[in-house]
C-alpha cells in the first residue's frame, strides 16, 4: 500500500508539491480538524432528552380540544399538559419530527431532514401566537417556519400562507 | 500554478461536502423508544393518551398533505390505534421501526389482515430501511 502511494506521488510529482506547500496544507488540515471537532461537539449538545433534570411539574386541569387537523389549538393544548417548559419543547420537537418523517416516507419531504428540527419549535410557537394562524395545520406552519428560516422574502411567505388558507377553506378544513 | 489552485479547490470541495452531505444513518427517526417513553413519564393516563394520539394525528395529517395517507383519510378515531401501537412497540423486533410504518402495521392489524401478510410487510420495510441505513 505504502509502495503504491509512493509510486503515485513520484509519478505525478505530488511529493514535490506537498513539500513546497507544506504550510498551506497543514493549515487546511488543521481547519478541517477543528471544524470536525466543533461539528461533533455541537451535535452532542443538541440532543433533547426528557430525562434531564427539569423543574417540578404543576398539576393543572387538562381538557384537550378535539381538532379536525393538528393546528394551533392542538399546539396550545400541549401547554396545558403537566409538563415543564423544557418537556413541552421536547414534545413539540417530536411532533415536528413525526410530521417531517411522515412527509418524507409519503414521498415529498416538507423540509430537509435535519437533526436541528428543535430549532423550529420557537418559530412555530411565534407563528401560532398570531391569531390568524391558529387554524392553519402544523404541517403548513412548519413549512412557513422553514421559509422564514431560509430568508424567503415576507411577501412570498404571506402569499404562501394566504394561498394555503384559501385552499383549506375551499376543502372545508378551516372556516 | 493551475494544479495548485485545482488542488486547493478540491480540498475546499471535500470539506464542504463533508459538512453538507446527508445520510439517513445520521437521522434518528421517531420509533418505539420514544413511544414507550411516554408511559414512563409521570403524567395522568388521559394526558399520556393525548400525547400518543397527537403523534398519530401528526403522522396522518402530514401523510395526507404529502399525498399518501397512512390510514384511510376519513378515519380520525386515533384511540383505536393507540392500544395496538402499544402492543406492537413492546415487541423487540419492532422497536426500531419508525412510527409511520408502525402506524400502517397497526392499521393492517386493526383491519384483520392475515398475520403472514403483516409479517411480510414488516420484513420488507425493515429490509428497505436497513438498505438506506435508517435501521441497523
Amino acid at each position: 500500500m505504502i509502495k503504491f502511494i509512493k509510486e503515485i506521488l513520484a509519478k505525478y510529482k505530488l511529493g514535490l508539491f506537498v513539500n513546497k506547500h507544506r504550510s498551506v496544507l497543514t493549515i487546511f488540515i488543521l481547519i478541517a480538524g477543528i471544524l470536525t471537532v466543533f461539528f461533533y461537539a455541537g451535535k452532542s449538545t443538541v440532543t433533547l432528552s426528557p430525562e434531564k433534570s427539569l423543574p417540578p411539574k404543576t398539576v393543572t386541569g387538562f381538557i384537550a380540544n378535539e381538532q379536525v387537523m393538528l393546528n394551533g389549538h392542538s399546539w396550545a393544548d400541549i401547554e396545558k399538559l403537566d409538563l415543564s417548559l423544557a418537556e413541552q419543547r421536547v414534545v413539540k420537537a417530536r411532533i415536528l419530527r413525526v410530521i417531517l418523517e411522515s412527509s418524507l416516507f409519503s414521498g415529498s419531504p416538507i423540509i430537509e431532514p435535519s437533526e436541528d428540527i428543535a430549532e423550529y419549535v420557537l418559530s412555530v410557537d411565534r407563528l401560532y401566537s398570531d391569531k390568524d394562524n391558529k387554524d392553519i395545520p402544523v404541517f403548513f406552519i412548519l413549512k412557513i417556519a422553514d421559509l422564514a428560516k431560509n430568508n424567503t422574502p415576507d411577501f412570498m411567505i404571506n402569499s404562501y400562507r394566504d394561498t394555503v388558507k384559501e385552499k383549506l377553506k375551499e376543502i372545508g378544513i378551516i372556516q | 500554478m493551475r494544479l495548485k489552485y485545482t488542488f486547493y479547490v478540491l480540498i475546499i470541495c471535500c470539506v464542504i461536502s463533508f459538512y453538507t452531505g446527508y445520510s439517513y444513518s445520521q437521522y434518528n427517526f421517531y420509533s418505539g423508544e420514544e413511544w414507550i417513553d411516554i408511559d414512563k413519564q409521570d403524567l395522568p393516563e388521559e394526558q399520556k393518551l393525548f400525547l400518543k394520539k397527537i403523534y398519530l394525528q401528526a403522522a396522518q395529517d402530514s401523510s395526507i398533505f404529502s399525498g399518501g395517507p397512512i390510514i384511510p383519510e376519513g378515519e380520525r378515531d386515533f384511540n383505536a390505534y393507540v392500544g395496538i401501537m402499544d402492543r406492537l412497540y413492546v415487541q423487540e423486533e419492532n422497536a426500531n421501526l419508525p412510527l409511520y410504518f408502525m402506524f400502517k402495521i397497526a392499521d393492517m392489524t386493526r383491519n384483520n389482515y392475515p398475520s403472514q401478510q403483516v409479517t411480510l410487510y414488516r420484513l420488507a420495510i425493515m429490509q428497505q430501511l436497513e438498505r438506506i441505513g435508517v435501521v441497523e
